[in-house]
């Protein structure tokens, strides 16, 4: 066989191998996007509260009333499910920077449907704390950048709440008491 | 009431992700061996234990280059988030997880009783009954003087005093051949040595134990129905290999084609056995699938040309930086 035909074969095979995995490709996105149809209430990134609100009713948001001026509203990142269990997380960033400030967290009972963003390299204080009657625990310590990071977790109802910051815990208590109304 | 998603867990999201990762390599594999028509059994194998290799380590190596890809933010603009699926619930009652873990639990079961037990039993049974002779032929006896074009490299032979067809070979440090009376008498001169040079193959492939460190890392994917189907086929393979060395040692590919069918007989070409009742269904899938291989490889080697096929490492290459590609963002 020549160079030029063993070319020929040789670009024609590249050719059938990409368009066979683009079709992979688009089967996969596909299957990624179904479970999103067949099941309203599965695990969703969403672009505003009220999107959530008006998406799963049954749903209960607690929401901060106050709010630093540090912090850009609205969330850079919501997401939030009803099934398998009630969940919602909201992440904002500093006003003026894009890096994470604060997460807040419900879910059931405290279960989570992955792994949780805002995590502690090193926790240096774990004390009991009375937020406005409810016990919750407070933690403070170093972000994984070397931060300073609190977080309070508290149980309202049937949710487990938990607010995290990447600050001292000042803040951070203002905004958990602000969510109980 | 809603049971725990084990794969939210660093071991369910392994297993899960092993899974799916082995299912992506297989399909993009099989494109690449399609787009390249590869036919040659050795690169085929290759493929299949690339397949193999991706399912065991994919998963902490990516998870070595970013740890934050278990995360929820890099799961939700995944190619492909495994727990949508996971956590969806059937009729809002049974969760698809199960489904999964079903999966898994069969197919632990098919290698416990298909792979485990087999390879335990042949090491506390013999492989040759005791009550069975197996002598060491004289220079002189009728197989060794049949066998003598091959003598330069033939290992040590074995004469087993049964009337089945049996030929099998031992490997590594004591290399050995096995040859019933029965397969004796029925093979002709030019059939035996084909059939020979085929364990031979064997024996020579036995020194790169590459497929014995495939069904050691196997063996840790226990659980993986999509490394199972592979490494079954990596088998298939290895008998194609052997199949290719003996008929370049001989030169005869058809007779070595002719020997192989005297191990099958298609259900149309029985003769004079007549059945009480038809074997169990399971027996008959077995036989079904044994006289398929036979029939492929018997195929092959009346088609065989003994020209040299490309060693097919660039579409293995480009299939592999695909599938890495790809499943970064399958989580």
């Amino acid at each position: 066989m020549d160079n030029r035909k063993k070319f020929k074969k040789h670009a024609f095979s590249f050719l059938l191998f990409l368009m066979i995995t683009g079709v992979v490709l688009v089967l996969i996105q596909f299957a990624n996007w179904l479970p999103l149809t067949l099941q309203k209430e599965t695990l969703r990134r969403y672009s505003s509260l009220e999107e959530v609100k008006a998406s799963l009713p049954a749903l209960r948001i607690y929401v901060p009333t106050y709010f630093p001026q540090t912090i850009s509203w609205p969330p850079e990142h919501l997401f939030a499910q009803n099934r398998p269990f009630p969940w919602i997380l909201m992440k904002f960033n500093h006003r003026d920077s894009s890096e994470e400030a604060l997460i807040i967290t419900q879910s059931l009972s405290g279960r989570l449907p992955g792994q949780m963003p805002g995590e502690f390299k090193e926790v240096t204080e774990k004390v009991p704390y009375e937020l406005r009657g409810r016990q919750a625990i407070l933690e403070v310590g170093v972000c994984r950048n070397g931060e300073q990071c609190s977080r309070i977790d508290w149980r309202e109802g049937e949710y487990q709440l938990t607010v995290f910051m990447t600050a001292a815990p000042f803040d951070l208590i203002k905004i958990a008491e602000s969510m109980l109304h | 009431m809603t049971i725990p998603n084990v794969f939210h867990t660093y071991l369910g999201m392994y297993t899960a992700q092993s899974f799916i990762h082995a299912l992506i390599a297989t399909i993009i594999t099989g494109a690449a061996i399609e787009a390249w028509k590869i036919e040659s059994p050795k690169v085929r194998q290759r493929f299949r234990l690339s397949v193999i290799l991706i399912a065991i380590f994919s998963f902490p190596v990516y998870q070595l280059i970013n740890r934050d890809r278990s995360s929820l933010f890099f799961r939700v603009d995944a190619l492909f988030d495994s727990n949508r699926w996971l956590d969806m619930q059937l009729f809002g009652i049974v969760p698809l997880h199960l489904f999964l873990v079903l999966i898994f639990a069969v197919t632990t079961f098919i290698f416990v009783f298909q792979e485990m037990l087999p390879i335990l039993r042949h090491f506390i049974v013999p492989t040759v009954e005791p009550q069975i002779a197996v002598i060491k032929p004289g220079e002189e006896s009728p197989v060794r003087r049949a066998l003598k074009p091959l003598h330069p490299i033939l290992p040590e032979i074995f004469i087993v005093h049964d009337d089945e067809s049996v030929l099998f070979s031992t490997t590594f440090k004591n290399p050995a051949i096995y040859i019933s009376v029965g397969l004796a008498k029925r093979l002709t001169v030019e059939q035996l040595q084909a059939a020979v040079a085929h364990e031979i193959a064997h024996i020579r492939r036995s020194k790169r134990p590459i497929l014995l460190a495939g069904f050691v890392l196997r063996t840790l994917m226990f659980f993986n129905p999509v490394v199972l189907v592979e490494f079954r086929r990596a088998i298939r393979n290895e008998e194609k290999i052997c199949d290719d060395i003996a008929a370049a040692i001989t030169g005869k590919p058809a007779i070595l084609a002719d020997a192989l069918k005297l191990f099958y007989s298609p259900a149309d070409e029985v003769e004079g056995e007549q059945l009480a009742a038809p074997p169990p269904l399971k027996v008959r899938l077995e036989e079904y699938s044994h006289t398929l291989q036979l029939e492929t490889r018997i195929a092959r080697l009346e088609q065989w040309t003994g020209r040299a096929e490309s060693d097919g490492w660039l579409p293995l290459f480009l299939s592999m930086g695909v599938i890495v590609a790809v499943n970064y963002y399958v989580v």
